[in-house]
């Protein structure tokens, strides 16, 4: 049952040219595992052997030498197949097919009985937002449009792997954070998901353990915390304190450390921010042509679970009426630098 | 079979939205529409049908076979090109299912533009033919030799073996043969003497024939016969054509003056069939002047017998020209799946070339010498015949006649014709090229960066 979804062992691919000469060795024995449930991240430049291994472990490239289980079978059995979810770097979908032929298309390849299908494809064109697009052909589609329709086609069997590359990849900061409330949804179902990403703090957010290769090989595995620990510092939080008590802490650090402690305000990032700014803009419209709101996970993708709403809309914990305006952070901060100089002196 | 059904709706479903088929029935309208107004026939009525068959469904047939050509090659290989390919071949659709999926869109995509083209020109025809006031004889020239399924019966076969085989063991015998001479052209060229004289009707002799009619008939049958004479001016020769066994009573007896080189014919009635299935018919040469009349062995004297409508006889013609459709598609599905498009539509190109110059090549498997004489051949010239051998026999599983010719001419394009195409080159030949092909594109890998 605890058995590894993906095992790679001392796995190697060689490009050769026309003649068979060894042109390229674009993945030089790499060995790593992923555990069922995981959210597993392939970090590193480009051409550092991210995309070749992904294709291994799909079947669209053979390994030159190693050994390679998907799902403890080989990455080409059908069987492997029927069970893995893939979204490519760029969508690849069929230009000519509206959103609900394209994912009628890949639900008849899972063999997917009829009713199944349209129950599933309704439930995905809702989480992805593109309900109102259904009968829309997929090349008048935005990239980013297009992305989502690439992410439903790749949920459509309810995997049990899925393999995302750069999935966050042309999708505006909604779609992006939908993506990774979407993978942390599914890894709460017992899911497991591989990734490859440019952006580092995407995979950061959601992945459980990381692998950054270089060169073909592997530089760095374990999981985020292991690796961006620094055990040599520490962070304090504290809530918003009298000047006085303020001026004792920070007089008691510096005595201890003999030198100036850093204090800042904590500030929440600007993707939360922009959610916000978004959703206030969402209710105030009623109409939109592109990416409509989205409906949470599909309910089968939830494990049948009443849906889960996706932090699109975020939670209600202010207004946007309530947030501070720009000149009123501006004039925060001087307050805390005014605050901090007056102390040392 | 929901996967190869997806995939072969898929295929249609493209080709329908990117115009392909609308381009295709604008071709096809043109071809059948205004092709019998630009070609010219003989002034006839039979010219006139007959334009209308050979040329019409001919130019429907080049068509769909270039689009059948083109579509077959890019269906896998544009995938490719592309990266579609990359989200089929992840998800569980063998490489086999994806082959035949392709393959079947594209054989109903055929057999669609195929039958409105053939119901088109069907339509058509007898839309012509009913706008115009035709003779009784035109009527029944139509009704009987055009618009209609006879099966040509040739006669039974004189062996000459062996008197070739004597006469050559006799020249064998008495040194007449040469050193450079060939034995089994020598034969050959025995036989093709013995056939000449066998098939030769000196001054008042006569010539029999024996027909075994396959099947039973009341309708008359019809003799085709042509014939060269001896004479250099070409003058009508009279002979008498006697059908029927030559104890009977009834004996059918007809006079005839006709002029060599032409075509004739001449009704017999069923009747006259022996209970065994056999029609003797004898010829004798009664011309006033003494004149030899040579018909040609293989088809001098034919027996046509009525065999179907020619409504079912123009089904089986668009049958047997949807299989070779059939089998291009997967020639050309196949190497779509091996190379990139224009190398694979090349290759088909090639291939489809190789198999239309089937008579040319048995012409030149027949020469042992390229550069000069058979005396001076040397290792060259045997490289290059056995290579023309090995193309010949490459390629003659796939050489066919057009079904046009006979259906224009009102000969039957028969069920096991049909059959045939379907059965060894749509069935043998592509499961042959499905499984090859399968098989190759199995091994390639579909990722690898472009």
């Amino acid at each position: 049952m605890n058995e590894p979804i993906i095992e790679a062992s001392h796995l190697t691919k060689v490009f050769r040219d026309f003649w068979r000469r060894p042109k390229v060795r674009a993945v030089n024995d790499i060995s790593f595992t992923v555990k069922p449930g995981e959210v597993f991240g392939l970090l590193g430049p480009n051409g550092s052997g991210k995309s070749t291994t992904l294709k291994m472990l799909l079947g669209l490239l053979y390994p030159t030498s190693g050994q390679l289980h998907v799902l403890s079978r080989s990455p080409r059995d059908v069987k492997t197949k029927a069970r893995i979810g893939y979204l490519p770097e760029e969508s690849y979908l069929y230009p000519y097919l509206t959103s609900r032929e394209t994912l009628t298309f890949y639900g008849m390849l899972f063999d997917l009985p009829a009713g199944e299908r349209r129950e599933r494809l309704e439930q995905l064109l809702a989480m992805i937002g593109l309900r109102h697009t259904r009968d829309r052909q997929v090349g008048e589609f935005s990239k980013g449009m297009a992305r989502r329709i690439g992410l439903a086609q790749a949920l459509i069997n309810d995997p049990d792997l899925v393999i995302l590359d750069e999935p966050t990849s042309g999708l505006d900061p909604i779609g992006c954070r939908q993506v990774k409330d979407l993978i942390q949804a599914l890894a709460k179902r017992g899911k497991t998901i591989l990734l490859s990403s440019h952006l580092l703090a995407d995979v950061e957010d959601v992945c459980d353990r990381v692998a950054i290769l270089y060169n073909g090989r592997v530089q760095a595995l374990g999981t985020i915390n292991e690796l961006l620990e620094q055990r040599q510092q520490y962070r304090l939080t504290v809530p918003e304190l009298p000047p006085a008590a303020m001026q004792r802490i920070l007089a008691a650090m510096r005595a201890e450390l003999g030198s100036e402690p850093v204090v800042d305000h904590p500030r929440r990032d600007l993707e939360q921010f922009f959610l916000e700014v978004v959703e206030k803009a969402r209710r105030a419209t009623t109409e939109a042509s592109g990416v409509g709101s989205s409906a949470g996970v599909a309910q089968y993708l939830a494990g049948g679970d009443k849906l889960q709403q996706l932090v699109t809309t975020p939670a209600p914990v202010s207004t946007p009426a309530a947030l501070p305006t720009i000149d009123e952070k501006r004039q925060a901060d001087e307050k805390l630098r005014r605050f901090i100089d007056s102390s040392k002196s | 079979m929901r996967k190869i059904f997806a995939i072969a709706g898929l295929a249609i479903r493209s080709a329908i939205r990117s115009l392909v088929v609308v381009v295709l029935l604008a071709l096809l309208l043109i071809a059948i529409i205004a092709l019998p107004l630009t070609i010219k026939g003989d002034g006839t009525l039979t010219g006139a049908v007959q334009v209308l068959l050979r040329y019409t469904l001919g130019a429907v047939n080049i068509i769909l076979s270039i689009a059948t050509l083109w579509a077959g090659c890019a269906a896998i290989a544009t995938e490719v090109q592309e990266h579609q390919v990359h989200l089929l071949v992840t998800k569980p659709v063998t490489r086999a299912q994806l082959w035949l999926g392709k393959w079947l869109g594209l054989l109903a995509l055929n057999a669609v533009l195929l039958a409105i083209a053939g119901g088109m020109t069907y339509g058509l025809l007898h839309w012509h033919l009913n706008r115009q006031s035709l003779s009784v004889n035109d009527r029944t020239t139509l009704r009987e030799e055009l618009l209609v399924a006879r099966r040509v019966v040739n006669a039974e076969q004189i062996s000459v073996e062996a008197d070739a085989q004597r006469i050559f063991a006799e020249q064998r015998r008495t040194r007449t043969l040469t050193k450079e001479a060939r034995p089994d052209q020598v034969l050959a060229a025995i036989r093709q003497t013995l056939l000449q004289q066998a098939h030769s009707l000196p001054p008042n002799l006569m010539l029999r024939h024996v027909f075994r009619v396959p099947t039973a008939t009341t309708r008359p049958l019809v003799l085709r016969y042509k014939f060269t004479s001896s004479q250099t001016d070409k003058n009508p020769v009279a002979c008498v054509w006697l059908a029927g066994a030559p104890e009977r009573p009834d004996r059918f007896q007809r006079p005839e003056l006709a002029a060599p080189a032409g075509i004739h014919t001449l009704q017999v009635p069923a009747l006259l069939v022996a209970a065994d299935g056999t029609l003797t018919v004898d010829i004798a040469n009664v011309n006033p002047e003494p004149v030899t009349m040579v018909f040609a062995p293989a088809d001098g004297v034919q027996l046509l017998v009525y065999e179907s409508s020619f409504a079912a006889n123009f089904f089986r013609c668009l049958l047997v020209m949807l299989g070779e459709l059939t089998f291009l598609g997967a020639l050309s599905v196949t190497l779509g799946s091996l190379f990139s498009l224009p190398v694979a539509a090349l290759t088909t190109a090639y291939a489809v070339m190789l198999m239309n110059i089937g008579s040319y090549l048995q012409i030149l498997t027949q020469e042992t010498f390229i550069i000069g004489s058979a005396a001076k051949s040397n290792t060259f010239d045997l490289v290059i015949h056995f290579l023309y051998v090995g193309l010949y026999w490459l390629t003659k599983p796939f050489q066919t006649a057009s079904p046009l010719e006979p259906l224009a001419v009102g000969e039957l394009v028969s069920w096991s014709w049909a059959a045939g195409v379907w059965g060894w080159q749509v069935l043998v030949i592509g499961g042959i090229l499905a499984a090859v092909g399968t098989w190759i594109f199995n091994r390639r890998e579909l990722g690898l960066p472009t």
